[in-house]
């Protein structure tokens, strides 16, 4: 309801008394000596017959005041018509046309004298008030703005008129502004109604949602006085800002019992019950307050309860009593077209708007009902129409563009949906409705153009989104967006704020895994998934938490339990396709680690399950897996197998190999035939632009070719060319025990015994074999064979490999032969004949 | 002898009753050779063995065979040497002696163990060194390349066996026995199988082929085909090829001696191929499930 069009009488038949007292002093100014003109005088004879026609006012009789103020207005209209410029004769005229209630007058006669007087207090102060009788606030509020701005207590009216306005226009803010500058400029005598002023100031701060100011207010207005009902409903009002919706509803259940004549607690307290979906008890209040109060607002409650009743029919039927009630009114009129149109009448919801536009001359929510009934009736065009006179109608306002950014939404034009919303909120920056479809245009937007690859766009779009709206559902998406245009950094920034945001789920936290998983960032990614696993209880989505974790598990090197997962993907179809997906590539990757512990057996055993699950398009996959098992092959000794994987896998170079990895892997499988010269050629040629991690590895194959070569010299006799080669190698590792000792072997078959025993001695812990060369030395060389015994049990106590069953003959032998026992006394001399495998 | 006498009388029938047969449609008689003078210790059961094998060789071959069991090695290489016998199942060190003109053809095996240990025995206690200058009694094959089998393959190359002992020749296994039982030996070679309980095992030599059925007049092909079909023939398994060379490494082993021991490299492992440094796997990065279905909306529609 319109706060000013029912103001609370007794104030205002006390501010309109104090308004005629105050009358006076203009009237007295115009008292000076006698005018030189007759328009001056008539207006002296018009102030006088004003005093008498106040003082009969104050005496109580209307009727004589009436007919001075009819004398007093005579004189001043014909004053006014001697001098049409006469401020003191429009002012009087005003004045007496306004306590005649005859504002129309008022406006007519002092508005173009004001016109020529805008600063004049004493013409703006009738007008303005005529202005606002008439309901012509846009008018009145500037001029009566001018008169308030003055803060003379004669026109204490005026701010409580400003309030009532503002009130009504839903501006808090100047409606306590004016209530405030009301209190201080008020006299005495009139402090007893200050409790009516203290509801309104109530009724201001709710608007400006200040509930602890709405409070202090209500209860200002309540204190020492018996409990008053519209304080109380302030003070429910209150509640219901604070959220304590049901200490609201409990006072206001008790307030229409207390006061069951007076009609707001009962709308009030069926709107609560019909916000909760308490529809019955709604009703109870809508039936109860229509019998105590036949207004349209009753009506108009009723109706919504019918509306929410599924009752459209009956809806129709209450609304159509507002309008009988009140013609014109717009909510009634906004009522009744969306009753039709809930009884899927749309064509009479429209006809019936449009008819009530083309009455009512065109009230702004009228034809945004309107366009919207003829949206909601699919007629999209129509409703785009009426919707752009909206925008016609007040460009200042968000309201048309919202409209018609609804119109495209409904259509799916998101590119003009967004231009609305866009254009709404250049008015209204902090327009919620705005931002929040145009955050969900945007959306909209977004996942078109991500199903035609424009990943950029969509991006955009939905960055864009996300800042309007910080919701989980807004951050998923643009985490995904950047997800799918492999932004990973980004994406994993979005969506790292996104799990904090209350509502996060599952499905936030897997998605945040793929970003760190993308990003490389393995470890965090494992930390993400097994959250996604622990925030839900679902089976296929406990899969799909599953399955992500797998892939980070690879990537941190725990293959085995990545490839268990995997092959175990559980229930989900979506985790059975990552498993799908990476499977291959895992098991490759395995296959590859396995090679690098010489374990080529498990190798193939993986590569044999890639070629059963197939690698797909992923070319670069299938040839890694050749390039994989060409590496067994070599392990195996099928060289030419081996080479031949190598050509393919690396012909052309994919983009996982060096440009050396040809030359290196062939080189590798060369050393492991035993072709030293060859391979060292492809490893010097390898070697000259070495790639990252590279040298040290060709480095130890540069010394392991060495050492092959030392070593098949050594076997051939030619000991120049193996001390050569083991004398390069100990060049490069000076250290290395093996090689040292090798060297000796050659010396001594060169006859340099002596300071190979003294080698062999030395690295005898170390190089178990030297050992055994003792104990040749001291067999061959110098027929000792206690001490070859000794020796070779030492060499065969270090639990040496693969001539340990050559040289246990040897030793047995000539114990045998000699009768020399071993260190535990057995000796076999006294042995029986048996047979011994 | 006397056995010996009566087998040539069959054969000499057999000779003339197959001369009655015109000469084309007569297969040819072969004649198989026994001489296992330390593989069996019995001429009775070496006899017996020669027999049954000739029996089972003529159904294999589809020729008649004649068996001649040797009891001493020059009687049976003077056969040899006349040409007068086709394939034999010898001793492997007698087959060696032998020379080229024995090409082996398949071991003779025995409990499923192609190869056998040998040992000296001796009545006294000690060692083989202690027996420095003592006679040990050995079967008797060519004579000059007997000591070669005893110091190269008995005792590996570690000893010298025509310095250490007096060899007492001998004509096969029981009679080296004997020779040690009688005293006229302190030691004795023999197989490990035929040492007696009573006596002790100075030592014991590693594996040495046993029995080898050998061809003399290059029919080693037919003879190694008619094997499969054979059989056992007791006391011996069936015939099994030869694995590789290794009857001639035993040949080696027995004319030139094993090789001077040489000091021997410390075998470090092969070089492990180092995928991460030939492949960047990890470029193959994971393949993503797609995330379109995160962007959905459900219908909602603004409404005023």
């Amino acid at each position: 309801m319109r706060p000013s069009s029912r103001p609370p009488r007794r104030v205002s038949t006390a501010l309109v008394l104090l308004a005629t007292l105050a009358g006076p002093p203009t009237a007295l100014a115009q008292f000076r000596p006698p005018p030189a003109t007759e328009a001056q005088r008539l207006s002296e004879q018009g102030d006088q017959v004003l005093v008498s026609a106040n003082a009969a006012l104050a005496k109580g009789d209307k009727k004589e005041a009436e007919e001075k103020f009819r004398k007093a207005l005579q004189l001043f209209e014909q004053a006014l018509g001697e001098d049409p410029r006469s401020v003191a004769s429009a002012a009087g005229l005003g004045t007496a046309a306004n306590a005649l209630q005859d504002f129309q007058r008022t406006v007519a006669r002092v508005q173009p004298v004001f016109a020529q007087n805008p600063e004049d207090l004493t013409l703006a102060y009738p007008l303005g008030t005529a202005y606002f009788k008439l309901r012509r606030f846009a008018e009145a509020v500037p001029v009566l703005e001018k008169v308030a701005a003055a803060d003379q207590p004669d026109h204490l009216i005026v701010h409580y008129y400003l309030a009532s306005y503002y009130l009504y226009a839903q501006d808090g803010n100047r409606a306590v502004t004016r209530l405030q500058r009301y209190l201080v400029l008020r006299p005495e005598k009139l402090a007893g109604n200050d409790f009516q002023i203290h509801e309104l100031l109530g009724k201001a701060h709710l608007l400006r949602r200040d509930a602890p100011a709405a409070r202090a207010a209500f209860e200002k207005s309540q204190a020492g006085r018996p409990e008053s009902a519209p304080a109380q409903i302030g003070l429910a009002s209150v509640l219901e800002l604070e959220g304590r919706v049901p200490e609201a509803r409990a006072l206001l259940e008790r307030l229409v019992t207390k006061f069951p004549q007076v009609p707001e607690p009962k709308e009030k307290l069926a709107r609560l019950y019909l916000a909760a979906g308490d529809v019955p008890r709604a009703e109870t209040q809508a039936l109860a307050l229509v019998k105590v109060s036949d207004t349209p607002a009753s009506h108009l409650l009723l109706g919504d309860v019918r509306l929410a009743q599924k009752q459209p029919a009956q809806a129709e039927a209450e609304f159509r009593k507002v309008l009988a009630l009140q013609p014109g009114l717009l909510m009634g009129q906004i009522a009744v077209g969306k009753a039709l149109q809930a009884q899927a009448r749309h064509e009479e919801a429209i006809q019936f708007l449009e008819s009530a536009v083309k009455a009512g001359g065109g009230s702004l929510e009228l034809w945004a009902t309107l366009g919207s009934v003829n949206r909601r009736a699919g007629r999209f065009q129509r409703a785009v129409e009426v919707h752009r006179r909206v925008v016609e109608m007040a460009p200042r306002q968000a309201l048309g563009w919202n409209l018609l950014g609804a119109d495209h939404f409904a259509t799916g034009q998101w590119d003009q949906a967004i231009e609305d919303y866009g254009s709404a909120l250049q008015l209204e920056p902090n327009n919620a409705t705005a931002k929040q479809w145009l955050a969900q245009a945007l959306a909209h937007r977004a996942r078109d153009r991500a199903g035609t690859q424009r990943l950029d766009d969509a991006v955009r779009d939905l960055r864009r989104a996300y800042d309007l709206d910080r919701s989980v559902p807004m951050g998923r998406r643009l985490g995904a967006v950047l997800l799918d245009a492999r932004q990973y950094a980004e994406a994993r920034k979005v969506l790292e704020g996104t799990v904090t945001l209350p509502g996060a789920t599952w499905r936030e936290h897997l998605l945040l895994g793929y970003s760190r998983l993308g990003g490389g960032d393995a470890q965090a990614a494992l930390t993400a998934f097994t959250q996604a696993g622990e925030a839900t209880q679902e089976p296929d989505q406990r899969a799909e938490a599953s399955a992500g974790a797998a892939l980070a598990e690879v990537e941190l090197g725990q293959v085995d339990a990545a490839v268990q997962r995997l092959t175990d993907a559980g229930p989900s179809k979506v985790a059975a396709k990552v498993a799908e997906a990476n499977l291959p590539r895992v098991l490759v990757r395995r296959a590859l680690s396995k090679l690098e512990a010489g374990d080529a057996a498990s190798a193939n055993r993986d590569l044999d399950a890639v070629d059963r699950l197939g690698t797909g398009k992923r070319t670069d996959l299938a040839k890694l897996a050749v390039f994989a098992r060409a590496l067994t092959r070599a392990e195996e000794g099928r060289f030419a197998d081996a080479s031949g994987g190598i050509k393919r896998a690396l012909t052309p170079v994919p983009e996982w190999a060096w440009p050396n990895s040809r030359a290196l892997a062939d080189a590798w499988v060369l050393y492991r035939q035993g072709k030293v010269a060859p391979s060292r050629k492809l490893l010097t040629a390898a070697q000259k632009k070495p790639m990252p991690g590279q040298p040290r590895w060709t480095g130890a194959l540069t010394g392991a070719l060495l050492r092959r070569e030392a070593a098949l010299a050594y076997a051939s006799g030619n000991m120049k060319a193996s001390e050569k080669a083991l004398k390069a190698a100990l060049a490069t590792s000076p250290d290395d025990a093996q090689v040292q000792h090798n060297l000796a072997c050659v010396e001594w078959r060169q006859g340099g015994t002596a300071g190979a025993l003294a080698t062999w001695k030395r690295l005898e812990n170390s190089v178990p074999v030297a050992a055994l060369n003792l104990g040749i030395d001291a067999q061959e060389r110098r027929h000792e064979p206690a001490e070859a015994v000794d020796a070779w049990r030492r060499y065969l106590a270090s639990g040496a490999g693969a001539r340990a069953a050559q040289v246990r003959e040897w030793k047995e032998r000539l114990q045998g032969l000699y009768g020399l026992g071993d260190a535990q006394g057995a000796a076999p001399s006294g042995a029986t004949a048996e047979e011994t495998p | 002898m006397s056995a010996c006498v009566a087998r040539w009388s069959q054969v000499l029938a057999a000779v003339l009753f197959l001369a009655a047969v015109p000469a084309s449609a007569a297969p040819k008689k072969a004649t198989l050779g026994v001489f296992l003078a330390t593989s069996l210790s019995d001429g009775q059961e070496r006899f017996q063995y020669a027999e049954a094998l000739a029996q089972k060789m003529e159904a294999s071959l589809g020729r008649p065979v004649a068996a001649r069991s040797f009891g001493r090695y020059e009687d049976f290489a003077k056969a040899v040497g006349e040409g007068l016998i086709d394939f034999a199942v010898v001793d492997a060190w007698a087959a060696v002696q032998l020379g080229a003109k024995a090409q082996p053809v398949a071991y003779a095996p025995r409990a499923g163990e192609t190869q056998q240990r040998w040992a000296i025995i001796s009545t006294q206690k000690g060692s083989v060194k202690d027996l420095a200058g003592k006679r040990m009694a050995l079967v008797k094959g060519a004579g000059p390349s007997d000591p070669k089998f005893v110091s190269h393959v008995v005792l590996g190359g570690d000893l010298d066996a025509q310095r250490h002992f007096k060899l007492v020749p001998v004509p096969n296994v029981e009679s080296a026995v004997k020779m040690l039982e009688a005293k006229g030996a302190e030691a004795a070679l023999v197989p490990v199988a035929h040492a007696p309980k009573d006596v002790r095992v100075l030592f014991r030599s590693g594996k040495v082929p046993g029995a080898v059925l050998v061809d003399l007049k290059g029919g080693a092909d037919a003879l190694s085909q008619s094997l499969s079909t054979l059989g056992g023939v007791a006391p011996f398994d069936g015939f099994t090829a030869i694995p590789g060379r290794e009857f001639e490494d035993f040949r080696r082993l027995v004319t030139q001696g094993p090789p001077k021991r040489q000091p021997v490299f410390a075998d470090a492992p092969d070089l492990r191929v180092e995928p991460p440094v030939l492949v960047r796997s990890e470029l193959l990065g994971p393949a993503l499930p797609p995330f379109a279905d995160d962007l959905a909306l459900t219908s909602e529609q603004p409404d005023d």
